[in-house]
Order: C-alpha cells, then sequence, then structure tokens
C-alpha cells in the first residue's frame, strides 16, 4: 500500500508530535519524521504543514540569523498545538483501534 | 512546551567552501518556486518560502546530486507546499511581466552552470581564457558594426578591454551585472560566425579551395609594346636598312633586354645562353631575321621605307663637293630632307661595307658555312 496517501492524511500530527518533542525548523523536521519511519514524506508537505498550522495559530515561530548562510525559521507548539495534539491523537488512536480490530477479524476469517 | 533555546544544527551545515555554488544553486531553485507562488499574498509567500533557502541549503550540502533531481521541478515543488499549507490552487497565474521568461532561463542556466563547476571544477579555470575569447568576438562585432574594418589590433584591445572586466565582474550586480551576462550570451552566440568570418576579414589563416585567388604580378623587366611581352626586335636604321647587332639603352641607361623565358625553344636545338640584349636574336644556325620570330609571324622585310626627314649622314662627306652652299643652311628643313632621302638611299648603298654591322654579317656567312 502506498504510505504517500496515508501521510497525507496524519501529517498534521505527525509533525505536532515532533515539534512538541523539540522546536526545529524545516529540514530538520523532515529529517526526524524520516528517522522516525516516515520515509516516504515529501519535504514541500512538510514544510507547507509547518506553515499553515502556524497561521491556524498552531505554532509558534522564530528566526535564527546565521553567520554563515541563509537564516533559519524555526517553529515551536503552543498551547494551542498542544490541545491541537492531544485532540487529534486521540483520534488517530481511535481510528487506529478500529482498523486494528477490523484488520484482526478479516485475518481469522482468512 | 518547548524551551525557547534553540539547538543549532552543526552537523548539516554547509562547508564555507561550498557555500557559494551551494547558495546560487539554492537561489535559483527557490527562486522558481517563488515565481511559481507569486499569485499568493506577499506576506504568505514570506510565511510559505521564508527560510526556504537555509532548508534547501542544507540539503544540497548533504550530497552533490542536484537540488532538481531530489526534490523535482520547482513547479512541483511548489504545487505541494501550496498543497500542504492549505492555499488553493490557482486557477490562473496572473500574468508574468514580460521579462520573467529571461529570468527564469537565466535561473536555469545558472543552476545548470554551477552543477557543472560543481561535476568539473576545472572548467572554472577556463574563464580567463573566456574573457579574452568574448573580447575579441565583441570587439569584432562592433567594430564591423561601425563600419571599420576589424585589424588585429583592435581585436586585442578587445581581449584585453574584456579580460580587464572580467577580473572586476564578479562583484557587480545591478545593470552592470545583467550587462555581463548579455554580453556573455551575445558572445557565446556570435562566437562561431566571427571567428568563421574572421579569416575573411582578418585573413587569419590560409584560405583554402575556390576563394584562392591568383593575382597577376606585373613584370619588371622585358620589353613590352601593346601590354604584350616582346620576343625580339628588329631594327633598322633611318634609311630602311636592317640593323645588325643593335643594342638598345633607356633614358636611364639601362640596356633594354627580352626575356629568355619568352623566347619559344625549338625542339631543344636552341640554347638558352643566348645573347639577349643584341638584337635580332640570333641562335646557332638560325638567322636572327627568320629564326627568331614570334608565333604570329611576321616576317621582317628586307628593306622599308625610309623614315620621314631622313638624311643620311655618312653621305655627307661624299656629297660635300657637290653639296650646294644652300644645302647646309636648310638642313634642319623637313622637306629639303624629305627630297634628299633619295639621294641619301643611293649614298648609303656605297656606304653599307664601311658599316659596323658588317663584320657581323660576315661572321653570320661564316656560321652559314
Amino acid at each position: 500500500m502506498d504510505t504517500t496517501q496515508l501521510v497525507k492524511g496524519v501529517l498534521d500530527l505527525a509533525v505536532l508530535a515532533v515539534v512538541a518533542d523539540e522546536d526545529g525548523y524545516g529540514y530538520d523536521v523532515v529529517r526526524r519524521l524520516r528517522a522516525a519511519g516516515l520515509e516516504d514524506v515529501g519535504d514541500a508537505s512538510v514544510y507547507g504543514t509547518l506553515r499553515r498550522l502556524y497561521a491556524a495559530g498552531a505554532l509558534t515561530s522564530y528566526v535564527v540569523p546565521s553567520d554563515e548562510g541563509p537564516h533559519r525559521k524555526y517553529y515551536g507548539i503552543n498551547s494551542e498545538g498542544r490541545a491541537t495534539l492531544e485532540r487529534q491523537g486521540k483520534t488517530w488512536r481511535s481510528f487506529a483501534g478500529v482498523m486494528d480490530s477490523l484488520l484482526e477479524t478479516a485475518g481469522e476469517v482468512a | 512546551m518547548a524551551p525557547e533555546t534553540k539547538k543549532l544544527p552543526e552537523s548539516g551545515a554547509p562547508e564555507d567552501a561550498d557555500r557559494s555554488r551551494v547558495s546560487a544553486e539554492v537561489a535559483a531553485y527557490v527562486g522558481l518556486v517563488r515565481a511559481a507562488l507569486r499569485d499568493l499574498a506577499p506576506e504568505d509567500l514570506d510565511d510559505l518560502t521564508g527560510g526556504l533557502e537555509a532548508d534547501l541549503a542544507e540539503l544540497a550540502a548533504e550530497s552533490e546530486e542536484p537540488l532538481i533531481s531530489r526534490l523535482g521541478e520547482p513547479s512541483a515543488y511548489a504545487a505541494e507546499l501550496r498543497a500542504a499549507a492549505g492555499f488553493p490552487p490557482p486557477d490562473v497565474l496572473p500574468p508574468a511581466p514580460t521579462e520573467r521568461w529571461w529570468r527564469r532561463t537565466y535561473a536555469s542556466a545558472s543552476a545548470w552552470w554551477r552543477t557543472v563547476l560543481v561535476e568539473h571544477p576545472w572548467v572554472e579555470k577556463l574563464r580567463p581564457v573566456w574573457w579574452l575569447l568574448r573580447g575579441v568576438v565583441l570587439a569584432a562585432i562592433i567594430f564591423s558594426l561601425l563600419g571599420y574594418s576589424a585589424n588585429t589590433v583592435l581585436l586585442l584591445l578587445g581581449a584585453a578591454f574584456s579580460f580587464w572586466i572580467g577580473l572586476m565582474q564578479d562583484g557587480w550586480s545591478g545593470w552592470r551585472a545583467r550587462a555581463i551576462v548579455i554580453a556573455n550570451v551575445v558572445a557565446a552566440i556570435m562566437f562561431l560566425p566571427v571567428m568563421a568570418g574572421m579569416q575573411h576579414f582578418l585573413g587569419w589563416g590560409y584560405a583554402s579551395g575556390p576563394s584562392a585567388q591568383f593575382v597577376e604580378v606585373p613584370p619588371t623587366e622585358g620589353v613590352f609594346v601593346g601590354g604584350e611581352e616582346v620576343v625580339n626586335l628588329f631594327v633598322y636604321d633611318g634609311s630602311g636598312q636592317r640593323v645588325e647587332g643593335a643594342r638598345v639603352f633607356t633614358d636611364q641607361g639601362a640596356q633594354v633586354l627580352v626575356q629568355p623565358w619568352v623566347i619559344p625553344a625549338w625542339e631543344g636545338t636552341l640554347e638558352r645562353e643566348l645573347p639577349f640584349d643584341t638584337f635580332p636574336i640570333t641562335a646557332g644556325d638560325l638567322d636572327g631575321w627568320s629564326g627568331l620570330t614570334t608565333e604570329s609571324g611576321w616576317t621582317p622585310p628586307i628593306l622599308i621605307g625610309p623614315a620621314a626627314g631622313f638624311v643620311a649622314p655618312d653621305s655627307e662627306p661624299t656629297d660635300q663637293s657637290t653639296a650646294d652652299p644652300t644645302d647646309g643652311a636648310t638642313e634642319d628643313s623637313g622637306d629639303k630632307g624629305a627630297e634628299d632621302g633619295e639621294d641619301g638611299g643611293n649614298g648609303e648603298s656605297t656606304a653599307e661595307p664601311q658599316e659596323s654591322p658588317t663584320p657581323t654579317s660576315t661572321e653570320r656567312s661564316d656560321k652559314d658555312d
């Protein structure tokens, strides 16, 4: 199964979870998602998601100047973001539970 | 909540040496992404693409693989960014300003060039050579447009000027940087045509084939009458008699010679060592008066009519006693001289044995024998 489509549906949740762990800039978040196992995640999708979550008020943003290159834009989670993470996390767990039981039933049949 | 202190990544930071070329490639890529998102509000665009340079620079520093092959086309990247950020896809992109096409072309070309430089660093060393060639080509174009015929000095001046510009151009921006780009593009496009034309107007290299021309060099020696080179000269004196062994001098004291190579050779019997200064030219058994004639075939007559106003000088001593005193007084009169012409002719027959050609004629008769 193509995980690209699945990742799209849960990307907000995944990004929130990574940033909740520690502040990060765009490519840093991409790397941490991939390291966690979401290898099909697209760079631009993560950047876009970060920006959308920020626009929705779930993330804070600040710029860190760099002596040796362009500045980095860091994202951090705020209270609203944590609330969203908690709410969507519950939704995901219940959804995943439904899927698990569904597959277990199918497994017994097969 | 995460602590405000943030981790500054050390490991992923691009090395200083590579930073300039990386940022150029990154800047080109980000420029194209921004161009594809230009329908967004400026603040949205800044939100979405702010920090993109840093992210892509880090990505680019990870490997030598060009960004475009790792991230895909900038337009597709921009579409993904747009969709993930929750912006609606653009129905119609706002019409781009007219200069955008070359801006995009320039961005693509410079990104490609940076890739070339990364893969083949030695190419960088050829830049001074390009500066010189660029100067030659542009100087040739400019001077030919101005109507001057290009010459080597002007072209070398152009090359030197271009080289001097090349040493300074790296820090330039704005119109000067644009002028450099335009000059480079024009020089690159016109390089082959100009170099091909170079042969023509400078005579560089030897033109081969049909363009070679034979230029007739005007001869500096020999005798020419009516544009034709003279093979032989037949000399008659004033009375119309043949003159043997005549030697002719110009007013400058130069002896008149015909050139040996104009003498036709008859079946090898004719030796080339001939008295080319004594006319008519004689050769071996051949009588100069009948043998060494041109192919046009004019045969010199034995006797021609006396020259107008001719008075035989050698008749004077013999006719001195019979001459009228008036004769000397009217000597300079042309009419009188013409009347005396026949008398001179008669006198000449007596004078002939005394003339200097006599030994030659006997010499010739010796040869004939």
